[in-house]
């Protein structure tokens, strides 16, 4: 196979893996918790932006670009520090924009909440570059190993890959845990959850850092093979493609959304370049998102729980305890408070 | 009375004094005013432990208001709610909640998308890996304390008539189904008190049979109970003592029969 | 006459278009209680209607602005019936609502970039004299637009306050079912809301437009926000409150583009951002308090 190709299909695996992971950070906020983030593409610039100014070198004063920190450090610390980013950012915007109780104010919130960030970085070019953003960040291992490009390439994805399985059995752990449960339902009924001794709020907070670290992790990993990133890189048109693949796939479900990432990012994105249809691709690319747009509206109407639905955990019928008196239940079994 | 696991929350008890009737709950000149809207205006009475205590009143009459100030869903304007020696007033109704003082909603707030029997789990007080920290030990931390939930779980689905559809969504079930869910769903939460707002509106005749000698058997076994009801045989049957309410505040209060005999109670109802 | 006094001047004229585009917004939001995302396409949509009446079939910017106004309330009716009224009749839960409005802002927006491409565009106009007012340099055509706007505002207010539509209008913002109980046909009153609200986002689309001097598909993305920040703060389905947020909005945006151009954007978002986690109801409540919906 010759270079490019190779090349392509690298690329391809990369970006569906961060894309995974992302994915699977917005499951825990929106199809788990009910929070919709509207803003969530944030978090993952937060992580791609700390990510690289921690592997970056000092600013050269007179360089062309110019940015805070430059600590210079090998991985896996910028990827660790991306993910912090990401989940230090969710919790100081989470503590504020998570208050309206109302869902589609929530959504608006955070929608704005990353609009200034957008601004602010954009304009205060000593953070990040402004809107030229950074470039040049160095790969991971890459002057150590002194791999061709395309062999690089191959390692990069498999240290990918082995990420990705790690978050997906973190992601796992938590969705599938009395804590993920909690979760659900927060998203069904936060008032009743409240109503049966449920600190609601923190439960809502917490789902929202983790699911920020994933997205910072996201972009770490990311902004460490493209090199570059720029506040270009991270509209509001990303936030949507994570949401489709969030509701195709199956809200609530991670394999679901995992499929539903598949779906969008790979399928629909990269298959459209081989229609030989239409002679400009911008026209192409506006149709496409067209097309995207209407399934996306096909599935919230017809099928709002995705292609794969998320399905509530089944016990094996167990003989049950001897009934019950009404006893308090001096139930402390472990001893933990919520 | 069945004997009492010790108090997690030990807030000082009366020493040695034990009372005949014992008081669960004691709602102090309690006012709750919206505005111009003078929803509770100054209701007082006790609740006595054990014993499904009715709470009734034409609409308006603040009834449901009282519900939710007294579970912490609305803090009021003025009064006190004394429970367990403290007055909690001014608690959130996790708070509340977490105290034993459990409540079940006016319009179904089963979890739909949950199956029945995750409805019951996540109501069990202090399940290991409920917390953040405990989910990210791993199934190991919590599957043995999860599979002993899940066996009283099966145990109260049994007392309330919903064994068969444990693992069916909560959503699917239907108005009365769901009716008993949530209040099989309460007694999870071991409360000390139970708080019921309606819980037969709008539940067909044949599951509100199935409601009442839950509740019947609940009392049985020594739980305390505010019951607020439109459905007057209901009350009557299950209720030893009955609150009445009207324009946000008390106005009787005594048996069934004594109430229905009283011309205050009729005139309220009646809108003289 | 100083910068100060020109930039309340550029915040008076800025406020006419805002004034639109919020009155439009509250009034559908408070009716249909959708908090519509796709707003803002639906003023580029009437920027471009405009465009094509105004440049390429030679026509007054008046009438310019009348078409892209009726476009509006074209494409919002139509939004209505086939996309919205279904759906709540389907009894979708509010998040899926709200991600709609999203998707349909991405949709009209792709269509109208596969259509129009990326140019930006400016309409033709003639020169307007300037008139000197209190320290102000306006021209006649932006007193112009401030008094269509005051116009549409005035009309709005009759209707609000002494037609029957817009009792029903009240109602059915106040209370649907128990209007619906008295009789009143929701649906219609619905529909009607959704035509007007569209009105006044086409008109606002093209006013702006016009204040900017060039637009392309994105501009209605941009102006949306301003506009939902100029309801939201004078208090999200209360049509007067529009009007105080239109004010403030615009007053606020001028005068902090005297600081530093970028702030221009910024202090709306910041007033947006600040009012919902806040208060959420806005500066002058309406009478519907803004109710908690579960996810469903």
């Amino acid at each position: 196979m010759s270079a490019a190709w190779q090349y392509y299909f690298i690329t391809l695996l990369v970006y569906a893996c961060v894309n995974l992971i992302a994915v699977w950070g917005l499951n825990l906020q929106f199809g788990l918790g009910g929070i919709l983030n509207f803003g969530y593409i944030i978090f993952q610039s937060a992580g791609a932006y700390v990510g690289a100014v921690v592997a970056l070198g000092p600013a050269v004063t007179g360089g062309f670009q110019s940015y805070i920190l430059g600590a210079n450090l090998p991985w896996p610390v910028p990827l660790l520090a991306g993910g912090a980013a990401g989940g230090l950012l969710s919790l100081v915007v989470g503590v504020v924009a998570l208050r309206p109780r109302r869902i589609d104010y929530q959504g608006m919130a955070l929608l704005t909440v990353g609009l200034i960030m957008t601004v602010i970085i954009s304009d205060y070019t000593g953070l990040f570059n402004g809107v030229a953003g950074l470039s040049d960040v160095p790969k991971p291992f890459g002057a150590a190993l002194n791999l061709g490009f395309v062999s690089y390439g191959w390692f990069f994805v498999g240290i990918t890959a082995c990420l990705t399985v790690l978050m997906y059995f973190l992601v796992r752990r938590l969705s599938d845990s009395p804590w993920g449960r909690q979760l659900r339902a927060l998203r069904e009924n936060p008032r009743a959850l409240q109503g049966l001794g449920v600190h609601v709020g923190s439960k809502r907070l917490q789902a929202f850092v983790v699911g920020g670290i994933f997205a910072g992790v996201s972009g770490a990993l990311l902004v460490e093979f493209i090199g570059s990133w720029s506040p270009g890189a991270w509209t509001l048109d990303e936030t949507f493609l994570f949401f489709v693949a969030v509701v195709i796939g199956g809200r609530g479900n991670n394999l679901g959304v995992a499929m539903g990432t598949i779906v969008t990012f790979t399928v629909v994105l990269e298959g459209v370049q081989y229609l030989p249809l239409f002679s400009y691709t911008s026209v192409a690319e506006a149709l496409q998102i067209v097309v995207i747009g209407l399934a996306f509206i096909f599935f919230v109407a017809w099928k709002p729980n995705g292609l794969i639905p998320e399905r509530p955990k089944r016990f094996r019928g167990r003989e049950p305890a001897p009934t019950p008196s009404f006893a308090i239940e001096d139930g402390n079994p472990g001893g933990e408070t919520r | 009375m069945t004997a009492r696991a010790p108090d997690r929350f030990d807030i000082g008890r009366i020493a040695g004094a034990r009372e005949e009737v014992a008081v669960a709950l004691e709602v102090v000149d309690l006012k709750m005013h919206f505005g111009g809207v003078h929803a509770v205006d100054g209701a007082s009475f006790e609740v006595a432990e054990g014993v499904i205590t009715g709470l009734i009143g034409p609409n308006g009459a603040g009834k449901s208001t009282v519900i939710d100030v007294i579970s912490g869903f609305l803090k009021p304007t003025a009064g006190n709610v004394i429970y367990r020696d403290a007055d909690i007033a001014a608690w959130p109704a996790d708070r509340v909640a977490g105290a034993g003082m459990v409540r079940t909603f006016q319009l179904s707030s089963e979890f739909p998308r949950l199956s029945v029997m995750e409805n019951l789990l996540t109501a069990m007080p202090a399940l290991r890996g409920s917390t953040l920290a405990g989910a990210l030990r791993g199934p190991r931390h919590w599957r043995r304390a999860e599979a002993d939930a899940v066996a009283r779980g099966y145990g109260l689905l049994e007392r309330f008539g919903l064994e068969g559809r444990a693992d069916e969504y909560a959503g699917e079930l239907s108005g009365g189904q769901k009716r008993l869910l949530e209040i099989a769903r309460a007694v999870a939460a071991g409360p000390r008190v139970l708080l019921l707002d309606e819980p037969f509106a709008g539940v067909n005749p044949t599951l509100a049979r199935e409601v009442e000698s839950a509740l019947a058997a609940l009392r049985a076994d020594g739980l305390t109970m505010v019951l607020v009801e439109h459905d007057m045989g209901a009350i009557e049957r299950l209720c030893e003592d009955v609150i009445v309410m009207a324009d946000g505040r008390v106005i009787a209060r005594g048996t069934m029969a004594e109430i229905a005999a009283n011309h205050e109670v009729a005139d309220a109802y009646l809108g003289s | 006459m100083n910068t100060f006094t020109l930039a309340i001047g550029f915040g008076l004229v800025s406020s006419a278009s805002l004034l639109l585009g919020a009155a439009g917004f509250t009034i559908q939001f408070g009716v249909t209680n959708i908090f519509n995302l796709a707003y803002g396409a639906v003023m580029t949509v009437g920027m471009f209607v405009a465009y094509l009446v105004n440049v390429d079939a030679g026509g007054s910017i008046w009438i310019a602005l009348v078409c892209g106004a009726l476009a509006g309330a074209a494409l919002s009716w139509f939004l209505n019936a086939c996309v919205f009224a279904p759906l709540r009749r389907r009894g979708v839960s509010q998040w899926a609502i709200t991600v709609v409005t999203f998707a349909l802002s991405w949709i009209i927006g792709g269509a109208l970039l596969a259509a129009a491409g990326t140019l930006t565009r400016t309409y033709n106009q003639p020169q307007y004299r300037s008139v000197h007012l209190l320290g102000m340099i306006l021209t006649t055509e932006q007193l112009a637009i401030m008094g269509v706007s005051v116009a549409l505002m005035v009309g709005l207010h009759l209707l609000l306050r002494y037609t029957r539509l817009g009792k029903e209008m009240r109602a059915t913002a106040a209370n649907p079912e128990l209007a619906r109980t008295c009789g009143i046909r929701t649906s219609r009153v619905t529909s009607i809301a959704w035509v007007l609200a569209g009105l006044l986002c086409g008109a606002a689309g093209v006013t702006e437009a016009i204040n900017l001097g060039s637009f392309d598909t994105t501009t209605g993305g941009t102006l949306l926000l301003i506009v939902i920040a100029a309801a939201v703060f004078g208090g999200v389905g209360q049509p007067y409150g529009a009007m105080l947020g239109a004010l403030v909005i615009g007053l606020s945006t001028e005068l902090a583009a005297l600081v530093s151009p970028n702030l221009k954007n910024v202090i709306a978002f910041a007033i947006l951002a600040a009012t919902l986690l806040v208060r959420p109801n806005g500066l002058i409540p309406a009478p519907v308090v803004v109710a908690e919906a579960p996810v469903q």
